[in-house]
């Protein structure tokens, strides 16, 4: 290669080396690899093989111990299985590398912990007694360097090493029994007791962790900081003032009386509940360390980052960027607004951050206009800190001009993402809502405006009109309605679908519908629904997560864990053998069906959960998904469109009412029925089956079946099959 | 026939109905034992109080088809038996209907057989009545083929002199079915029934007693009036099967 040909090449490559630097390619974070065992161990398995364990040793707390084996096997398992845990995963992976450096002299210690990391926007970390580390998204995000995440993880693997779960609970269980020295104890003494154990632990958990923290290479410098991560972990990852003109675009402007003159200061998150609070308070704990480390020996060679700190710094990126994520399959829109608007201050123009605040836009408006604006915006009053500029905008802004806001940016990603089909499909659902709700004919000028549109001219009144017609031009209706889209009309795909929807808005083409026919309708669609059902002439159907709960309200451990797992598995034969009768081609993905190589259809049960939870909401004001690559893309791997979430809750509680029995047996006929009242256990059972076409995000059928009964074989079959029925059931004409 | 065939056509018009059955399951054969204990009429031993701790019994049988989901059609067969008292007065007629029969034949036996069709409608589905399983109220329309003969309860003799009359039956039935090991059928109920013809006779025995035209209308007036408190109120236990038996599952993974 000649000097000129290479130098050619260097000006070629330089600059897209340098955007590479601050361009993150983002998606979803989701599990890779193999799946672990212990995800796919049935929760009775690994309480079975933890209680033999106990039962080698002599123990006089061995019952209490047992339940709490028996709860958290369950509890982990549904915490593995809900697709909230990574593993294999960028930030797993690199967790476990920080781990191996903290236990790199502890090979035994290191083969019996896991790290993995929780897909969660909370600053919170957890333990498990059976050796795995949970460490949140939300934490990882809020961390300024390793040495804080490895003091974080000594931290918890002192909670494993000293069995505090296992001590905490059974002296929990003393303490609610009032055994010992707390028989005597009113309510508010246990909860302090509960409370001050718990602290105690705490406090062992962060001595023996700095111990062990000081025993690694790691740098104690900026260890006392995490403690202010806790302090402020009600923030954002940041507090950046939010720039006024973000959202202003070639005729739009955002008025300023839609921003606060000062935002609320932020306060530290310090107070502590004596009788409630878990952990010591942040300065208690903050003292504790200080002291700890300035008594230790000093040590020589520490660095904040032993594993990598470009490595600490892309995982740290990646859980911001995955925190817009959460906090918008969370319900945040807003807060999902001001991380991306954080994030863009490094990363502009990124597709992902860009598509993110279109999609909690479009989510804000559409709750606005469906009138459930409480389930996405909480008020802004008691914001802290830069965030609460947005909180106040988005709760100033009207449904018309938060509509319009979203349309505006949702197209003119369009217009700079073309190929992008869920900002497509966005554009046009905002665009149908705007015109359907909004639309007064002559709103929007189509046509750019004169110049000085927007500034008042003083120089040459000649009579009050004029004045008048000057100060008309600071209305903010002018900048936020009139001329807010006025970019848009010059392109042709958006005047297309205006005029269309604008024709059918008000060219008379929708036919209206009289009242009486919808009513009858409604009574016919009901009639027919309980003869026949739903006959949606499916052939296959893919059946997320089947669930079946198990309760007995009267009892101490009132879910009954081993009875549920069974039963689930009853379940899950009883739905194989109705759609194999039906002819219904039918697929259960449960994580308990899945081999270890199946981690992708793990991640499309975690999704498909994910979206369903958000779905129920979105249902009432008429969204659509938000994620349509994904959702084609799990349509054409199981093949088909339908996915049904079903399961069992059954119950038994104490009988209410056991006076009015009693009356029953003072009156002489009626006592055989008092006698059978008394007789008969008070069983309650709900099940439930919902089938969503994933395409329109539309619930196709929702068969929802009470008994006061127990959950026996024959009303079980009867609904399980009823339900595949229905769904296989060709509709009638007519 | 005729009629028979009219219900045989009615039934397999309303099988297309679309209907899940229990796992696919449509058609029902039960036989159900309808009581009530003989408290002011006698049973077909004679007996009634409740001293005699005595039951009027009666036996039923059903086909039942699925139709709805809500739904299912049938037709019922009864057998039933039980007595009346009944005095032959000859000074109240001119003439008896049964020459020389005397103040010993006291009491009258009925018995014959019921031939019906049947609509059961299940409880909402959403509250677990999903055909065949769950509570229903069954309505039941059905004629009674009656014979009726003089009784010497006494001697424990019947006479040879034999009455045969036809009478409608209306019932409502408030009832429980389930279904044990995918192919048992077991029902419990509370049935109320109405002889419509009885209802006039019924209504004059609690007051001044029934008196009607000769004696064969009389007698008959008589049992009808016994037929509507034999139907009135009964409860209910029936025990039948799934058909087919088996369904065949295509192959289990």
């Amino acid at each position: 290669m000649t000097l000129k040909k290479f130098l050619l090449f260097l000006f070629a490559v330089l600059p897209v080396v340098s955007a590479a630097q601050h361009t993150i390619k983002h998606r979803t974070i989701e599990c890779e690899g193999n799946i672990p065992n212990e995800f796919l161990t049935l929760s009775s398995q690994k309480f079975e093989s933890a209680r033999k364990d106990l039962d080698d040793k002599e123990d006089h707390l061995k019952e209490t111990k047992q339940s709490f084996l028996l709860e958290s096997s369950f509890l982990i398992n549904q915490v593995l299985g809900s697709g909230r845990v990574l593993f294999n995963d960028p930030v797993s992976a690199y967790l476990s590398e920080v781990l191996d450096t903290i236990l790199a002299n502890e090979p035994d210690l290191r083969s019996r912990v896991r790290v993995y990391a929780l897909r969660s926007s909370l600053v919170n970390s957890f333990t498990t007694d059976d050796g795995i580390i949970l460490v949140n998204l939300g934490l990882v995000a809020q961390l300024e360097n390793e040495a804080q995440l490895a003091f974080i993880l000594c931290h918890e693997l002192v909670h494993f090493t000293e069995h505090h779960v296992i001590e905490a609970y059974v002296q929990n269980e003393e303490i609610k029994k009032g055994q010992g020295e707390f028989k005597r104890g009113s309510f508010n003494e246990q909860m302090l007791a509960k409370s001050g154990y718990s602290k105690g632990l705490e406090k062992e958990a962060d001595r023996l962790g700095l111990k062990r923290f000081l025993n690694t290479r790691y740098s104690s410098e900026t260890i006392k900081d995490v403690f202010d991560v806790m302090r402020y972990s009600h923030l954002p990852f940041d507090d950046v003032a939010f720039d006024k003109d973000f959202f202003d675009a070639a005729y739009y402007r955002m008025d300023d009386s839609y921003f606060l003159n000062q935002v609320r200061p932020v306060e530290a998150n310090d107070s502590e509940n004596p009788e409630t609070d878990t952990h010591p308070s942040p300065t208690e704990r903050q003292q504790l360390v200080n002291r700890y480390v300035s008594n230790a020996t000093p040590r020589e060679n520490t660095e904040n980052h032993l594993v990598s700190q470009e490595r600490f710094g892309n995982i740290r990126n990646l859980c911001r960027f995955e925190l817009s994520n959460l906090y918008l399959k969370s319900n945040q829109p807003v807060l999902s607004i001001y991380n991306s608007y954080l994030l863009g201050k490094t990363f502009p123009n990124d597709p992902f951050l860009e598509k993110n605040i279109g999609k909690a836009l479009y989510t804000l408006s559409k709750f606005k206009t469906g009138g459930n604006y409480g389930y996405v915006h909480p008020g802004f009053s008691h914001i802290e800190g830069e965030s609460q500029q947005l909180y106040h905008l988005f709760y100033r802004l009207k449904p018309e001009e938060l509509c319009i806001l979203s349309t505006g940016y949702i197209w003119r990603l369009r217009f700079k993402y073309p190929q992008d089909v869920d900002i497509k499909a966005m554009s046009e659902d905002i665009l149908g809502d705007l015109i359907r709700f909004y639309h007064t004919p002559g709103m929007f000028a189509h046509e750019r405006p004169p110049d000085g549109w927007d500034t008042p001219d003083t120089t040459n009144i000649r009579n009050k009109y004029d004045r008048l017609k000057q100060k008309s031009k600071e209305n903010p209706r002018l900048t936020m309605v009139k001329y807010a889209l006025v970019d848009l009309f010059e392109n042709d795909t958006f005047v297309e679908l205006y005029d269309r929807l604008e024709q059918k808005r008000w060219g008379g083409t929708e036919d209206p519908i009289a009242k009486n026919d919808l009513l009858k309708k409604s009574k016919d669609d009901k009639r027919r629904w309980k003869n026949h059902g739903f006959a949606l002439g499916l052939d296959r159907v893919a059946v997320v997560t089947p669930s079946y709960t198990k309760l007995d309200l009267r009892s101490k451990q009132q879910h009954k864990f081993l009875r549920s797992e069974s039963a689930k598995q009853k379940f899950l034969r009883q739905i194989r053998k109705s759609t194999e009768q039906l002819n219904l081609d039918s697929r259960i993905l449960d994580v308990t069906l899945l081999d270890s190589t199946n981690v992708s259809t793990f991640n499309d049960i975690t999704f498909l959960n994910e979206w369903v939870d958000q779905r129920f909401l979105q249902v009432d004001v008429d969204m659509i998904n938000l994620d349509q690559q994904r959702v084609d893309s799990i349509i054409a791997t199981y093949g088909t469109e339908y996915f049904t979430w079903t399961g069992v809750i059954n119950y038994r509680e104490n009988k209410p009412l056991m006076y009015f029995y009693l009356l029953y047996a003072l009156i002489p006929p009626a006592i055989p029925l008092a006698v059978y009242y008394l007789a008969r256990p008070n069983y309650d059972t709900y099940y439930y089956c919902i089938t969503f076409n994933l395409r329109t995000g539309e619930p196709v059928l929702v068969n929802y079946n009470n008994y006061r009964k127990r959950d026996a074989r024959d009303l079980m079959n009867s609904s399980i099959y009823d339900s595949f029925w229905q769904m296989k059931q060709k509709p009638r004409k007519g | 026939m005729r009629w028979l065939t009219v219900i045989f056509l009615f039934v397999v018009e309303l099988s297309f109905g679309q209907a899940s059955g229990y796992m696919g399951r449509k058609l029902l054969i039960t036989t159900e034992v309808s009581f009530f204990n003989a408290l002011f009429n006698p049973n077909h031993n004679f007996n009634k109080g409740l001293n005699k701790f005595s039951f009027n019994v009666r036996s039923t049988t059903d086909i039942d088809h699925v139709v709805a989901r809500n739904g299912s059609v049938g037709v019922t067969f009864d057998v039933f038996a039980s007595g009346m008292e009944y005095a032959w007065n000859s000074e109240k007629f001119d003439e008896l209907l049964i020459p020389n029969v005397d103040a010993r034949y006291g009491h009258s036996r009925l018995t014959g057989y019921g031939y019906g069709i049947n609509y059961k409608v299940f409880r909402n589905p959403a509250r677990g009545g999903i055909a065949p399983v769950g509570g229903y109220v069954k309505f039941d329309l059905m004629v009674l083929d009656v014979r009726l003969r003089p009784f010497d309860k006494a001697n424990d003799i019947g006479h040879s002199f034999s009455d045969r009359f036809f009478t409608p039956v209306v019932s409502f039935t408030l009832g429980q079915q389930r279904i044990f090991w995918d192919f048992l059928v077991l029902r419990t109920g509370i049935q109320i029934g109405i002889v419509p013809m009885g209802i006039s006779p019924y209504l004059q025995s609690l007051g001044d007693g029934i008196e009607r035209g000769d004696q064969q209308q009389d007698l008959r007036a008589h049992a009808e009036a016994r037929l509507m408190t034999y139907y009135l109120l009964n409860v209910n236990v029936g025990v039948g099967f799934l058909l087919p038996f088996r369904k065949n599952y295509r192959s289990s993974n």
